[in-house]
């Protein structure tokens, strides 16, 4: 093939430097728009199934808006239009020392970039997310909602004991798939300067020239990154501890012959993980 | 005007000849065929003729002389120092102006040899040509093969700051800076200003949009992209270029190395075009207010330091 690679030029010194504080960006942006996605979600979903028409259509608006633009075209939005209208005070105040916003590798979170990434990246998948919660709530069967009215649950009670738990147990494999997603998408952020995985491949390619070795680290980071947060997003399954579903499927195992030659239960919506283009 | 000749030689190159006493562009008729093959012809024997006396002479100067013709390597896409123009098909710019100057004052007739970035030193080193007049940065690596003549453009990197911002570099030691990706502007700041924050961009206009919404308190680039930005830009009353160059890049003439006698015409012609003002006509013709690329001059012309 005539590749020659030499790690030395991306695993050393300055570009190790760089591509440690990207591999803190990435996971510090990761975290924050995650929270925030899931925060904004929630307020998606509950104006989005309310009964007041305003709060309704103006969720419908909002979440289409963000699910049907390109998230690169909504981050560049955010940082080069919307930021310039924040009140002078605001940006001045971001763009002091905030010894509190530093993380370890030189990274801040209080910059114009993080603050316009994490944002852009929190409303997009939020809109992701609510969708995907909602139609879970559209897989509760009917029933279920009929049967704890005549309870005499009140609504409220209704959707955060009987509807929610169930519509979180039926999304909860795309909903993993948009926290990835916004992992992944993460790297988009490059373009209005954030200094994330991305951005530092970049640098350390435009530094020395070790574009091979620099992608492959890039590529191997985030790979290892969604890896990871598969796993701990996987800990916050329903049912994983408390199996509610999942006691009343394993039934039957009980009286087959031969259990071990039954089909494996086919994941619940496994196959539906859902994706998007940006 | 100039009467135009333009074939291809051997290495592929379109050469023009102009010749200042010849009348208008009159050879635009029918006749032009069999004139340019003629002169065509004329300057195939010249090429033969110098490249035989080239090697025949120690001397380049007297070379040149001789021969009476100086041939230049320009640029013939690099505007504003080499183009071609719309109208008349020459090539016309800044390096031109000069070369032009050149042969006015060592009495000899002028023959463009268009060129690239990666031609211009092999062509005057196999002595296809006797200067370069094409860009060329003077670096110390490029000055070990060739010589230089002094600076006749200085360029080098600017800050673009908004109108109300301190006009002295100093302050902006701590500074946001706004950058494009990958370039050596990238680098210097970084090395200049240890203690700012370089964000860098894909683009020019991308830099400049993160400063109008006030991202970044400063853009830093090469003079002359910062002057055509700034000067394309519909607010451009808010923003200001701080006069300091950064760093300076010096563009000279390129000589063969050791013909001290061409090296020395040549300064001389540029201290004596500067003192009689055409150098800095020359240069309003190509940055002045009013052209494509305006940049107030930086610098002047100054007999080489030896």
């Amino acid at each position: 093939m005539g590749l020659s690679f030499d790690w030395k030029g991306v695993m050393t010194g300055e570009p190790l430097r760089w591509l440690a504080s990207g591999l803190v960006t990435t996971c510090a942006v990761t975290v924050c728009a995650g929270i925030l996605a899931t925060v904004l979600a929630v307020v998606f979903v509950a104006l989005r199934i309310s009964s007041n028409p305003l709060a309704k259509y103006s969720a419908m608006g909002a979440i289409s808006a963000f699910r049907n633009t390109p998230l690169l075209v909504q981050l560049l939005f955010w940082y080069f239009a919307a930021y310039g209208t924040l009140p002078p005070g605001a940006r001045l105040w971001i763009m002091d020392d905030h010894p509190w916003a530093l993380l370890p590798g030189g990274v801040t979170i209080l910059t114009p970039e993080f603050i316009a990434s994490t944002w852009g990246l929190g409303v997009f998948s939020a809109a992701f997310i609510a969708e995907e919660i909602r139609s879970g709530l559209l897989a509760v069967p009917s029933g279920q909602r009929e049967a704890a009215a005549s309870q005499g649950l009140g609504p409220w009670t209704i959707l955060r004991r009987v509807l929610l738990p169930q519509a979180i147990g039926n999304a909860f494999e795309p909903v993993v798939g948009q926290y990835l997603n916004l992992m992944k998408l993460s790297s988009l952020a490059c373009s209005i300067g954030l200094a994330e995985i991305t951005y530092q491949v970049r640098q350390v390619e435009s530094y020395n020239s070790h574009a091979l070795e620099a992608f492959a680290v890039g590529t191997v980071l985030y790979l290892g990154l969604a890896l990871v947060l598969e796993r701990i997003l996987n800990l916050a399954k329903p049912g994983r501890f408390a199996a509610k579903p999942g006691r009343f499927a394993a039934k039957p195992r009980l009286f087959a012959a031969k259990p071990r030659q039954l089909p494996k239960r086919p994941k619940r919506d496994g196959s539906k993980e859902s994706s998007h283009a940006v | 005007m100039v009467n135009l000749s333009v074939r291809k030689d051997e290495a592929g190159l379109s050469r023009r000849r102009i010749d200042p006493s010849s009348g208008g562009l009159s050879t635009r008729d029918r006749g032009i065929r069999s004139r340019r093959r003629i002169s065509g012809l004329v300057a195939i024997s010249l090429a033969v003729l110098l490249s035989v006396s080239a090697g025949a002479w120690a001397d380049q100067l007297a070379a040149i002389k001789a021969a009476g013709v100086l041939r230049a390597a320009v640029f013939d896409s690099n505007p504003p120092f080499g183009l071609v123009d719309e109208q008349t098909h020459d090539i016309v710019g800044y390096d031109i102006d000069f070369a032009n100057a050149f042969a006015k004052a060592l009495g000899v007739k002028l023959e463009l040899v268009a060129t690239n970035p990666a031609n211009r030193i092999p062509l005057i080193q196999s002595g296809k040509a006797d200067l370069i007049v094409a860009d060329i940065t003077i670096t110390s690596e490029r000055a070990k093969v060739i010589d230089f003549s002094t600076p006749y453009f200085v360029s080098g990197q600017q800050l673009l700051v908004p109108v109300g911002s301190s006009d002295k570099v100093e302050d902006y030691a701590t500074s946001r800076f706004g950058a494009v990706k990958g370039t050596t502007e990238e680098q210097a700041i970084k090395i200049l200003f240890p203690k700012a924050k370089v964000i860098s961009y894909d683009d020019i206009p991308l830099a400049f949009a993160a400063l109008r919404a006030g991202t970044v308190q400063a853009i830093t680039q090469d003079s002359s992209i910062l002057a055509g930005l700034l000067d394309r830009a519909p607010d451009k009353a808010k923003y200001k270029i701080l006069p300091k160059l950064l760093t300076r890049e010096e563009i000279g003439i390129g000589v063969k190395k050791d013909e001290k006698a061409v090296l020395d015409s040549i300064n001389g012609i540029l201290v004596s075009l500067e003192k009689d003002g055409t150098a800095a006509k020359i240069y309003d013709k190509w940055f002045g207010s009013g052209t494509k690329t305006p940049q107030p001059r930086t610098f002047t012309i100054a007999a080489p330091k030896e």
